[in-house]
């Protein structure tokens, strides 16, 4: 594995959210490591080098370097799922999921999008519907992106998972007819009216809820 | 206005509010989002004026997702009534709130005019909130 990053981590014996909890206070997550006939391992893993991996690692391979009694073991996984804390975005919990280098594996891959400002100038606006491919391919084989040239794409233009560009040992499994982009026309311009006719909407609405409101007490 | 096309009880009791939102975090649909910070009731009438807001300034292109419903009656009594005689009428709908959600959702506008968007919809909103981007886990590709 030459590209892989490396991440070390240490096996932890206690659980529960109480020890957890101190775990990050002092700079660690919590974390999980389990895989195909073998048994989950409890670790803990520095927050700084954590996030540098995920992020120099871009979700593909990484060689976790296990500590256990002083002795470490090296164990290729893929992020299975990442936790974060839904307004600080700080790291709470990262599950890893073991692998065979030799087994082709799922992937999510992000779609990266080319060639926007060379779209046609007919004001169209660019879709993305699919922000992600699943491929599959060898753990060492992963890609970074796949990557959708946009440049001249017009109203009413799209792209499906078929014409997509994949390296050669990659094979897509998204359905080949799922759009990925799609131009769309833009949104007509209705200011005012549009203003008025919400109104509109707004008091017949509130007649509506008037009467309903009116005959179910009648009827108590 | 949002609102349901039917409920099973017309009043609700008012209850509490704890805790973050365990789902609807995340930017899911569009390309950027306005994410609450504080728990609170959203009025139907506050996500139309914001719905209206963001529409007004994108003026044309870009897709907006409301992400939040208001299932919730709010009885009211009327104005100078004496106690008792018990509960008022439902007078409005509001959803409820808890802050990590990801209320609105934009995309196929530049970040600059859905920034100016969701600060123009922010200002229709109780609560404070703040504008986020979609992120991938990890920063890239992960396990399907």
């Amino acid at each position: 594995m030459p590209n892989a990053v490396i991440l070390k981590t240490e096996v932890r014996d206690e659980k529960g959210k109480g020890f957890a909890k101190g775990l990050r206070k002092s700079g660690f997550i919590p974390a999980v490591v389990y895989g195909k006939a073998k048994e989950p391992t409890k670790l803990k893993v520095n927050n700084r080098e954590l996030e540098v991996a995920l992020a120099a690692s871009g979700g593909q391979l990484i060689n976790l370097n296990v500590l256990l009694d002083g002795k470490e073991e090296s164990r290729p996984v893929l992020v299975k799922e990442v936790q974060r804390d839904p307004i600080t975005r700080q790291l709470r919990h990262v599950d890893f999921h073991e692998i065979s280098l030799t087994e082709k594996v799922k992937v999510a891959v992000p779609v990266f999008i080319v060639g926007e400002e060379d779209m046609e100038k007919d004001g169209g606006v660019l879709q993305v519907v699919l922000s992600e491919i699943e491929v599959e391919c060898l753990p060492t084989q992963i890609p970074e992106q796949i990557t959708v040239n946009v440049s001249g794409f017009a109203i009413g233009d799209s792209l499906r998972a078929a014409e997509l560009e994949a390296p050669e040992e990659v094979e897509i499994v998204t359905p080949e007819d799922e759009i990925v982009v799609s131009v769309l026309v833009p949104a007509e311009e209705v200011e005012e009216e549009e203003v008025d006719d919400v109104e509109g909407v707004e008091e017949e609405e509130a007649e509506v809820e008037a009467d309903t409101v009116d005959e179910e007490t009648v009827e108590e | 206005m949002l609102m349901p096309k039917r409920v099973k009880y017309r009043k609700v009791q008012r209850g509490r509010i704890k805790g973050k939102a365990q789902r609807g975090t995340e930017v899911t649909f569009g390309q950027y989002g306005l994410q609450a910070l504080e728990p609170g009731w959203i009025s139907s009438a506050q996500i139309e004026a914001a719905r209206i807001a963001m529409t007004r300034y994108i003026k044309r292109g870009g897709k907006i997702w409301i992400k939040i419903f208001p299932s919730k009656p709010i009885t009211e009594k009327p104005a100078e009534t004496r106690m008792g005689s018990g509960k008022g009428v439902p007078e409005y709908w509001v959803a409820v709130v808890k802050p990590g959600r990801v209320m609105f959702e934009i995309a196929g506008v530049s970040e600059e005019t859905a920034r100016e968007a969701m600060r123009l919809a922010s200002h229709k909103l109780p609560i404070k909130s703040k504008f986020v981007k979609r992120e991938e886990i990890g920063g890239g590709a992960h396990e399907a």
